[in-house]
């Protein structure tokens, strides 16, 4: 059981904070568990799902380089409920599970070019290391990246790193709120 | 001819420029949009004291005068749960555990519990992000 409540989402009343709640249920990242926890607060529902689409969804920066490095911060700082969602459109953008099992070993793996090698290396040090981004690690995004996109890619890792510490405290699990469609899970967790 | 270098004393700015990292984040307007509502609405403003948050997120920074907060007198058991729980996102989520709940249960609604655990998560993104662009837990430059 989850250690906060999931807010019962068919009392939500307000469309737009219905709307997150639907959008979670249809496409996933975030599925809506976390999302119904976050609906006891509608400012918290709000920033939440307003920050994450602007600079996840949207954004100067390549989605599916976001989404790899989503992915390496679940497997990083073991967010199961995290690591276990997929974006649908990353996955029509070409992230395929095979880049998913190798994130953890990002520098010596040939599966990734430099431009992700750049982004998965700045994800790490943000996570582990924020002090230490030296001028090689900016020497290296700046050859692939503008400053806006680095901007972005380190706000938006910074936002899905904070989420993915606070989430795990939470107890929750796939499959609890509206569950009507394995959108946006992985295959491993996904119905047969 | 240039005017001379004027000798008047130079007041204090009467409106507050805005912070470096403000700055940065106004590059990208939109996400700068959503960044300052959730300042309004979550980082200083909602249902916790914007004190108790300022506490956690001194404690994300690694405020040396709270480091030790479990062997100082100067918290209230309310603080303290709040405290433990940040501890507990920020290096050891396995913390969060029965009687943990059990304490933040004891001391706050869960509306209280959704947007104190969501400023932590928040503020030490942040403070990771800024800090990777040689801002301090301030949002100010960092001294070389």
């Amino acid at each position: 059981m989850p250690r906060i409540s999931y807010y019962p989402v068919e009392k939500l009343e307000d469309a737009e904070m219905r709307g997150y709640l639907e959008y979670a249920a249809r496409f996933g990242t975030p599925r809506p568990e976390s999302q119904a926890v976050r609906a006891h607060v509608p400012a918290v529902l709000r920033s939440f799902s307003r920050n994450w689409q602007l600079s996840f969804r949207e954004g100067v920066m390549d989605h599916a380089i976001k989404e790899l490095c989503r992915l390496y911060v679940s497997k990083s700082v073991e967010c199961d409920y995290c690591g276990q969602q997929r974006s649908v459109s990353a996955r029509k953008q070409g992230v395929g599970e095979a880049d998913v099992d190798e994130l953890l070993e990002f520098e010596s793996s040939d599966r990734y070019d430099e431009r992700q090698k750049a982004a998965l290396a700045y994800a790490s040090a943000l996570v582990w290391a924020p002090h230490e981004a030296d001028d090689a690690l900016w020497e290296r995004l700046r050859a692939h990246f503008t400053d806006d996109q680095i901007l972005e890619l380190g706000y938006f890792v910074g936002l899905t790193f904070g989420q993915q510490r606070w989430l795990p405290t939470l107890d929750i699990g796939h499959r609890q709120v509206l569950d009507r469609s394995d959108a946006g899970l992985a295959p491993d967790v996904a119905r047969a | 001819m240039r005017a001379s270098r004027p000798t008047w004393p130079v007041p204090e700015p009467r409106i507050e420029p805005p912070a470096a990292a403000d700055a940065l984040r106004t590059r990208l307007p939109e996400l700068y949009r959503a960044y300052d509502e959730t300042r309004a609405t979550v980082l200083e403003g909602g249902v916790v004291e914007r004190e108790l948050k300022e506490l956690c997120a001194r404690y994300l920074a690694e405020d040396e005068e709270l480091m030790d907060f479990e062997g100082s007198d100067r918290f209230d058991e309310r603080q303290r749960a709040a405290l433990r729980w940040t501890h507990a996102i920020a290096w050891s989520t396995e913390d969060a555990d029965d009687e943990l709940w059990a304490e933040l249960h004891a001391h706050f609604e869960e509306p209280e519990l959704v947007e104190l655990g969501y400023f932590v998560a928040f503020t030490l993104g942040q403070q990771h992000w800024l800090a990777t662009l040689g801002f301090g837990a301030d949002g100010r430059p960092r001294e070389r």
